[in-house]
């Protein structure tokens, strides 16, 4: 399925990866949805499955951020299940990965990139929060702003480009190879998936913690 | 490879739609649910070290009863062994004065019994010598013995004549064998003589009185016949017939 491949709503052109999208959130609230219905205090292996997922997550959250793994569980969770499923969604004979779209996946970083701000100025306030671009000096002020941009494009551009070789790499030895040639590059595709899924995740984090932490330290000093 | 920008609004708008709905139908209820476990699980530790705290509180409790009851015990033991001893030791006293009391008894009943055995022993020798003398004398009984008992008798009267001998009537005078005129003169004389006027005497034969006679003179009788004499001897068992 050709990823670039669009229609239009009116004057809005719909890619195939926004539609990829729609299926992967539908699934995703359709799972979420079922399997806690009947949440009890003696859990079934669904159930089991779902709370050591999500205590993982906010452990992983807890070591970098300690106490606030509630407040960054919605956003960081988010981007390492919708990224993970989407990657895997490649596996899938026919269907290129929302992730392996540069539109996309500037988007994710986009709001990384967003959210690093709003945190920092939820955590301190927007005066001390802009004060430490300038810190420990005005003249960082330059490398701070150019340090955000690169490293949201590197975001970007990292799980673009991971994904779409991928996908390339797969489609490569396909033509050249054969129809069962590419297996053993499919279980790579799923190990890149997960690692790369973490890698956006846990940058995202370590992003946040940073506006955040580096606020705490000041505020400690 | 080039940018879209309605890919990327549309991508932003659905990935924060995807947050929520995440947020509001994962993570909230899994996260509640946790905590409600956890909760659940701090309540059943709570309990769990409270019953704990109870059962620590109350095992002290019974160890404290027990020593308690382990103290009573034993004071009760020590005070039921001085109880005891004393017991033992009053028994004791009671017992050796008790054997004290029966063996002065039974010394009291030996000595009794020996005394009675002795006097009846004393009692069948007197009965004995009685029975002897009574049938020793019963055959030696004969006028002349009874002259003999007449002149013991004149004797007697004879010491006995300073006597203040104030009766009257009739001389009444019996004997075993038939008294000889001669003594029967002169004891009506001896008689007379005592009591200083003249009497009137009877004389008849009593063979019960085995040998001697029996003078009666109003309310006074004096023996000196064997029967008599032994009645005398054998005074202890006086109601006793001579045979």
């Amino acid at each position: 399925m050709n990823p670039e491949l669009s229609f239009h709503i009116g004057p809005i052109s719909i890619a195939m990866s926004i539609v990829l999208t729609w299926g992967i959130m539908s699934l995703l609230f359709l799972f979420s949805w079922l399997s806690t219905r009947h949440l009890s205090e003696e859990p079934g292996p669904t159930q089991t499955i779902l709370e050591g997922a999500v205590t993982v997550m906010m452990d992983a959250i807890e070591e970098v951020l300690p106490g606030k793994s509630e407040m960054l569980l919605p956003f960081i969770g988010t981007l390492w299940i919708f990224i993970l499923v989407a990657n895997l969604s490649g596996i899938i004979p026919g269907i290129s990965a929302p992730t392996g779209n540069l539109s996309v996946t500037a988007a994710l970083a986009f709001l990384v990139f967003l959210s690093v701000h709003w945190y920092g100025i939820k955590s301190e306030g927007v005066k001390r929060y802009l004060l430490h671009y300038m810190s420990p000096s005005p003249i960082l002020l330059p490398f701070h702003l150019i340090s955000e941009i690169s490293r949201t494009v590197a975001l970007a551009v990292r799980l673009f480009g991971n994904i779409m070789s991928l996908e390339m790499a797969a489609l490569l030895v396909l033509l050249v190879g054969g129809l069962f040639v590419p297996i053993p590059l499919l279980m790579l595709h799923i190990v890149e998936a997960v690692v790369q899924a973490y890698i956006f995740g846990m940058l995202a984090l370590i992003y946040v913690s940073g506006a955040i932490a580096s606020q705490q330290r000041k505020k400690n000093e | 490879m080039e940018l879209d920008w309605s890919t990327f609004l549309l991508e932003i708008v659905n990935f924060l739609i995807l947050v929520w709905i995440l947020k509001r139908f994962l993570y909230l209820p899994i996260v509640n649910a946790i905590a409600a476990r956890k909760k659940a699980i701090e309540a059943s530790l709570s309990e769990a070290r409270r019953t704990r705290e109870e059962a620590e509180r109350l095992k002290e409790r019974n160890e404290r009863k027990f020593e308690e009851w382990e103290t009573h015990r034993q004071s009760l033991e020590s005070q039921l062994s001085a109880d005891i001893e004393a017991e033992r030791e009053r028994l004791l006293v009671q017992l050796d004065s008790d054997l004290s009391k029966e063996k002065a008894r039974r010394i009291a009943i030996a000595a009794r019994d020996a005394d009675e055995l002795k006097r009846a022993t004393e009692k069948k020798a007197l009965l004995l010598g009685a029975a002897f003398s009574s049938k020793l004398l019963a055959r030696l009984a004969s006028p002349q013995l009874e002259s003999l008992l007449f002149d013991v008798f004149m004797e007697d009267l004879g010491r006995a004549s300073n006597l203040q001998i104030d009766a009257k009537g009739t001389l009444d005078v019996s004997s075993a064998f038939p008294l000889p005129e001669e003594k029967r003169t002169l004891l009506k004389g001896k008689m007379e003589a005592l009591l200083g006027h003249p009497l009137s005497a009877t004389y008849r034969e009593n063979p019960e009185l085995v040998c001697g006679l029996k003078v009666s003179l109003g309310p006074w009788v004096l023996d000196a016949n064997l029967k008599e004499e032994l009645a005398h001897f054998g005074e202890i068992f006086r109601n006793e017939p001579l045979s």
